[in-house]
């Protein structure tokens, strides 16, 4: 722990929520499948040392681990079930033996990964991720091969994590088709899943879920108070906004955010107008993001006027130990 | 009379850019080609001038820069440049008939470029329209493609008004019921983007660019826009160096100041949280009042006229300049009709 050189504060690190491992297992499906990531996937060359040196010089005291793109159910993946059980249990494996090498149960936490397109698997995991392994909570894709979280075959996770009043890391996938520019409009798939439970009714009726979005909610804040959704209520003689939706569902003053890749002044307006401080988590990407690029994101939060210290504090981690207290 | 004179607010005095005609003869067609807009959300509204006029007149529009409501080529036996004619001259005869009402913004028949600059040309010179609209994209041909090259050059010696509205967002697999509402926020960043990254910005800065619903999510995404400057499509997947791009380096700053140069109207960012947004990103002598008048439901306008009102980011001069000085800047012929 004496290496950790930049605690982000006196007493304990800060917790990142979005942080990413790529596990031997998932790195060797996406080269048995030829995967058009599994290049990228093999050069980030990732390994929990990587994660906790990233940590230690950024002040991070704990990372809760999420499963890397393309998921578990990815196109060609030979058995995505065996897949996301291997990924959960190398995830409780690597908690466990982080924990006890730093006496320290702080430093990893885990999103579980599910078999999304086999509803009966995906049910089967979420029992063993979350019961047996104690993981932390889930990590969902927006999309799934194209069908969108509000997709009738994911009406059974959906009920059961709200159930448990699980918390689920909702975090983009690649769109199913070729956008203009990937890069651009990877943040918006988070709007597009919203979308699609917002028609079909699942914001409303799974509302206690307690979702965490990544990357500020992707575009919603900035396009929630406009944007309609066919399917829909009409209310009075026109459509709600997706946002009037959201507010009447109960959900929208629960959701979190990520505050990752929204520190640049127009995004950060857009997110701290839509929610309140105590409901942003301070996330990483890493390691698709460089600790260079996460430093210059810490920089520019400091530099919110409308913070002060202490709510940087509760940003960088107070906020995620009311939804993870086993942190404290 | 100048653009920040006086302005009696107890008449209709507002100046939208952002504002729909619906001709019989054009809805007929978006039915026969089955567009999206006929189909999806309850298709298009029923649409007469006089109930557009008196919607006009309760929401104290005094102008609409009239435009149609969506494209004009379509993949089938319908000619675009006929089309194109046929609203230009409609355009030009609702403005003639009320002068002090409308203006109107020149549709134009691409992909075809020189049946394009063909119909500029009539459409500026002889109709004496105000500017033109053009979509993110037609048949998949974003608007700052080399291919406008040509039409751009044109555009930017007569010191063209380019209104950019969205287009149908292409098929990416995406459940049409979640891209027609959600995307059609995104085409307006790509077209921003072709526009950009095509050159037209820095090569044809006599146009003047209005991007429609606030530029859809562009202020939002801007420092993505341009920390993305070296991406390379087709490659299957967010880079992992790309959130190193320094948005202070490889011309991100001028990038960022291309866009902040162009206009954007307010058409549903008037929830506060989007023209905060948007506030922020460029100033406010560049945001025009826009209201999607006829495409929106009539019952929707008083609600963004109040958001508009009690946004707190405005004092009533830029409020004023939102709703109409600034429009009057750009195009300097109202102040001779309104």
């Amino acid at each position: 722990m004496g290496s950790r050189m930049s605690s982000l504060h006196d007493t304990a690190g800060g917790i990142d929520i979005h942080h990413h491992f790529l596990p031997p297992s998932f790195v060797e499906a996406l080269v048995q499948a030829g995967h058009p990531a599994a290049a990228k996937a093999q050069a980030l060359d990732w390994s929990p040392e990587k994660s906790v040196a990233m940590m230690d010089g950024a002040g991070i005291e704990t990372a809760i681990v999420s499963l890397s793109l393309p998921g578990a159910s990815f196109t060609g993946a030979a058995d995505p079930a065996a897949l996301a059980r291997q990924v959960n249990e190398y995830a409780a494996r690597m908690i466990a033996d982080y924990a006890s090498r730093f006496g320290t149960p702080s430093r990893f936490g885990a999103f579980a990964s599910l078999p999304m397109l086999d509803a009966q698997a995906a049910m089967a995991e979420i029992e063993y991720a979350l019961d047996t392994l104690k993981l932390d909570g889930v990590a969902l894709l927006t999309n799934v091969r194209g069908r969108y979280l509000g997709d009738a075959l994911f009406e059974p996770v959906l009920a059961e994590l709200n159930r448990r009043k699980a918390i689920v890391f909702l975090h983009p996938n690649q769109a199913p088709g070729p956008g203009f520019n990937d890069f651009v409009e990877f943040p918006h798939e988070v709007t597009r899943a919203l979308a699609s439970l917002t028609a079909s009714g699942g914001i409303e009726r799974y509302r206690r879920i307690r979702y965490i979005l990544a990357y500020g909610g992707g575009t919603m804040p900035f396009i929630a108070a406009r944007v309609t959704v066919v399917g829909m209520d009409v209310f009075g003689s026109f459509l709600m906004t997706m946002l009037h939706y959201l507010i009447r569902a109960r959900t929208v003053v629960r959701m979190n955010y990520d505050l990752t890749a929204s520190t640049d002044p127009y995004a950060w307006q857009a997110l701290y107008g839509q929610t309140v401080p105590s409901r942003i988590l301070m996330g990483s990407n890493y390691p698709w993001t460089s600790p260079a690029a996460f430093a210059r994101q810490q920089a520019e939060l400091r530099a919110c006027e409308a913070l002060d210290p202490a709510g940087i504090a509760c940003i960088e981690r107070d906020n995620s130990l009311k939804l993870f207290p086993r942190f404290a | 009379m100048s653009a920040d004179g006086p302005v009696n607010t107890e008449v209709p005095y507002r100046i939208d850019v952002h504002h729909h005609v619906l001709p019989r003869f054009y809805v007929e067609t978006l039915e026969k080609v089955g567009s999206v807009m006929t189909t999806l959300g309850g298709g298009l509204p029923d649409w007469s001038l006089e109930a557009h006029l008196e919607v006009m007149d309760r929401n104290k529009i005094a102008l609409g820069m009239a435009s149609i409501p969506a494209g004009i080529y379509f993949e089938s036996d319908v000619s675009a440049r006929n089309l194109a004619r046929r609203c230009n001259e409609y355009l030009a005869s609702l403005r003639s008939a009320h002068p002090t009402r409308f203006g109107a913004f020149a549709a134009l028949p691409v992909p075809d470029v020189d049946d394009a600059m063909e119909e500029a040309a009539y459409a500026l010179d002889t109709l004496e329209l105000d500017g033109v609209i053009m979509l993110s994209n037609v048949a998949g041909h974003y608007v700052g493609d080399v291919e406008n090259d040509e039409l751009f050059a044109e555009l930017n010696r007569r010191n063209t008004v380019v209104y950019i509205h969205p287009g149908d967002p292409p098929d990416q697999g995406i459940p049409l019921a979640i891209q027609f509402p959600i995307d059609t926020a995104l085409e307006t960043v790509r077209a921003v983007m072709s526009l950009l990254y095509g050159g037209v910005f820095e090569r044809y800065p006599r146009v003047k660019f209005i991007f429609s619903h606030c530029g859809g999510i562009t202020p939002y995404l801007a420092h993505r826009v341009v920390r993305g400057r070296t991406w390379v499509p087709g490659e299957g997947g967010p880079d992992p160096g790309m959130l190193d791009g320094a948005p202070d380096g490889g011309g991100a700053a001028e990038a960022i100041g291309l866009m902040q140069r162009q206009y954007y109207d307010s058409m549903s960012a008037n929830a506060a949280n989007g023209l905060r947004t948007l506030q922020a990103f460029v100033d406010p002598s560049h945001i025009l009042l826009g209201t999607d008048h006829a495409i929106l439901p009539a019952p929707y306008q008083p609600l963004k006229m109040r958001e508009l009102r009690r946004y707190k980011g405005f004092d009533e001069a830029t409020r004023l300049g939102v709703e109409r000085g600034n429009a009057l800047r750009l195009f300097p012929r109202l102040l001779e009709v309104l």
